[in-house]
């Protein structure tokens, strides 16, 4: 009888194990490769005149391995020869989700393995719709290919029958992961070296360096992008999915959220679900945190020793952490419905729907993770594109994430529609306060994408990416893992912010206590300039004469001639050069500000709202210095670590100035014109 | 003595911007080691 050696491969969870029961039935036993713990197993069966031993190996997702046991499996199929000799590879691929199968099986080709393709789960893909040319992928491919379910042992005949045939003739492209002008470098290392094929003499070089003048990153990347490119293309031809012939529950809700209109409809909708949440359900447990500080600040007035370091406590202090506090409310709402949309598994499909319109600006669906994120902090966002290869689209990433709404700006917005429009409802269920919240965030998202628009012809490009995405079925979410999502970011709010806050009330405060020869003198100067006042009538006026010849009055004195246009006065000033550090320090400056200035104790916003501007006698916080606050806060970088991590991703001055000069502008410019057109 | 206290913190907070804007821009970010990062 003659024996056949054959490996079960294929990328994690896509029925290997299920598959190697079904041929080898109860004939498998279990081996442990010398030195590791990851063990293979090996299972025989007959079929017509052959033996056939099987051996399973563990899932893999590339040829370059990243953990232990996908090193094993790499350096088992690169070295095939010994008594473990394989002549027939079965590659087990997923069929509802064969893309992300097909660029694995594309490098394991290359190695020269003759080669059986297992579309596992074909049932389950006849029910989503998905129809499969397995013709074209054996032709283009030079494999044979068998629709197969493991579990019902649908087309394992099939499968036995086609390891005994002998390939059809290979019409892929030769060398498709490498450019024409590397392929000499190449040609000449496989002669010199005698290497195996064409594709092992690439891993020697890119793997284990022993082509040193070589750019072993540039090449990888180079094959990353070329994959996709012939594996787009296959899929192109080779995958149509019928939503009409589906008929699970995922398909089912897929046909409506992802519907090319309605699924845009739908999206706004969740997003104003969201927002109307973070103002409505937060509005209880900020007025619970208000009144708390308020407590705290009477208290600690009656229990600390008056002076200066209890005035930096209840004038400073207090206000500044409050000014942090009272949006987490806020914060866990919104990260609640964060978590919610993820782990349901509708944000996929946002990332999805985004995807053509991404393409079309420069970027790819791969740019639309980061920019999710970028609604919580643009930081690890702009960390997070390091995923994508291609330089370009990576770049525009980077130069538009700070432009999505990040958390930071919501205490900033929500103190502002709260001036801005009042708490009504529109057709009685609708708040326009979350509207005009829900028009921020669309804001973002929009310029954002224009902004992508104009790098795009701004920047070269090299070569085009591809994105492939995996679509999950729907699940209910795990209430563990919300929990941990809204924990991990609340406290990444509380502490980042809060140590920044705490320092900045510190500077701000004695900034603001402290003054030259006017400020010190301000007691005479505001007595002899109102004689008829009494003392009670006076201290308002001395306190505001105080703040305005103070160090910090100063310098918001300073800037002062730059932002009238604006219509924005000193105050405003001075809260917008301390949120450089910060956008969420400008609510606490806000306080402190108002704390130092007034002798009556309201709320922020209260003091806000009665504030007038010393330049026009008018409300400061009037309509069109609202807009215009709100657009400068929407489209300024006044973020420092965004800044920093800019510089450390691109390592360029000059595309970090870029990003925070053309931010810096758009915010002048737009609230310029906002303002000149409102007032 | 409270206003010692406050100047002390003054101080303390203006070194803590500036440790954080000499770690953000000038401290070499250290290397993973495995190229997955991105970062060699």
């Amino acid at each position: 009888m003659k024996k056949i050696h054959v490996a079960l491969i294929g990328n994690p969870n896509v029925g290997k194990t299920t598959l190697f029961n079904r041929l080898c039935g109860v004939n498998q036993k279990t081996g442990n490769y010398p030195g590791v713990t990851v063990d293979k197993k090996v299972g025989k069966f007959k079929h017509l005149d052959f033996q056939i031993e099987v051996t399973d190996l563990p899932g893999f997702d590339s040829i370059y391995p990243k953990s232990m046991d996908e090193e094993l499996v790499v350096n088992y199929l690169k070295n095939n020869s010994g008594k473990n000799h394989i002549e027939k590879v079965i590659f087990v691929a997923d069929g509802t989700n064969i893309k992300k199968n097909l660029y694995l099986l594309s490098q394991v080709k290359d190695l020269g393995y003759d080669i059986v393709l297992a579309i596992n789960l074909i049932d389950i893909a006849k029910r989503k719709g998905i129809q499969i040319d397995t013709r074209y992928l054996s032709k283009k491919f030079g494999i044979h290919v068998v629709e197969i379910s493991a579990r019902k042992g649908d087309g394992v005949d099939e499968l036995k029958s086609a390891l005994l045939l002998r390939s059809p003739e290979s019409k892929a492209d030769d060398l498709k992961y490498l450019r024409e002008e590397n392929h000499e470098i190449l040609q000449s290392f496989v002669q010199e070296n005698k290497a195996q094929n064409m594709y092992t003499a690439f891993l020697s070089i890119t793997q284990d360096n022993t082509l040193p003048e070589v750019n072993v990153k540039k090449w990888k990347s180079e094959e990353a992008i070329l994959r996709y490119q012939f594996v787009r293309k296959v899929l192109d031809k080779s995958i149509r999915i019928d939503k009409s012939l589906a008929t699970d529950t995922t398909s089912r809700i897929d046909s409506i959220l992802m519907h090319p209109v309605g699924g845009y409809i739908i999206f706004l909708g969740v997003l104003l679900v969201i927002f109307q949440s973070v103002f409505s359900l937060a509005s209880y447990p900020m007025g619970w945190i208000e009144i708390f500080f308020s407590w705290f600040h009477d208290s600690a007035q009656l229990i600390l020793a008056p002076g200066s370091f209890t005035s930096f406590i209840t004038e400073g202090l207090i206000p500044g952490i409050e000014g942090v506090v009272i949006f987490v409310p806020q914060i866990v709402i919104l990260f609640f419905f964060f978590a919610i949309l993820d782990e349901s598994g509708y944000m996929n499909r946002i990332i999805y729907l985004m995807d053509r319109l991404m393409q079309k600006v420069g970027m790819s669906g791969k740019s639309v993770v980061p920019l999710i994120s970028s609604f919580a902090c643009a930081v690890p966002a702009i960390m997070a594109t390091r995923t994508i290869e291609n330089k370009r689209e990576r770049l525009i990433t980077i130069l538009v994430a700070p432009l999505l709404t990040c958390s930071a700006r919501l205490p900033v917005y929500t103190i502002l529609i709260g001036l801005l429009v009042p708490n009504t409802m529109l057709f009685g269920f609708v708040s326009i306060q979350a509207l005009v919240l829900l028009a921020m965030y669309l804001l973002g998202i929009v310029t954002s994408i224009l902004a992508a628009f104009i790098f795009k012809y701004l920047i070269k490009n090299e070569y085009r990416s591809f994105f492939i995405t995996e679509m999950p079925r729907y699940l209910l979410p795990s209430i563990k893992n919300v929990f941990f999502t809204i924990w991990e970011n609340t406290k990444a709010f509380i502490w980042n912010a809060g140590k920044i806050i705490v320092a900045a009330s510190i500077i701000l405060y004695v900034l603001g206590t402290n003054g030259g020869e006017k400020y010190r003198n301000t007691e005479q100067f505001v007595q002899s300039k109102y004689p008829e006042l009494s003392q009670t009538e006076l201290a308002p006026k001395i306190s505001s004469y105080e703040l305005e010849h103070s160090y910090l009055g100063m310098m918001g004195k300073s800037i002062e001639p730059a932002i009238i246009p604006l219509g924005y006065d000193w105050k405003i000033g001075i809260a917008l050069i301390s949120s450089i550090a910060a956008r969420e320090v400008f609510v606490g400056t806000m306080s402190i500000i108002y704390s130092i200035d007034s002798e009556e104790d309201l709320s922020i916003m209260q003091k806000l709202e009665k504030e007038t501007n010393s330049n026009t006698g008018k409300l400061t916080f009037n309509f069109a210095t609202c807009i215009s606050l709100l657009l400068f806060y929407a489209f300024s970088l006044q973020c420092m670590s965004t800044i920093a991590v800019t510089y450390k991703e691109t390592k360029s001055i000059k595309w970090t100035g870029i990003q925070f000069l053309y931010m810096t502008i758009l915010a002048y410019v737009v609230s310029f014109v906002a303002y000149q057109i409102l007032v | 003595m409270q206003e010692i206290l406050v100047y002390i913190l003054f101080v303390g907070s203006l070194a803590y911007f500036g440790f954080r804007f000499f770690s953000t821009f000038f401290k070499k970010e250290k290397k993973c080691g495995n190229g997955n990062c991105g970062c060699n």
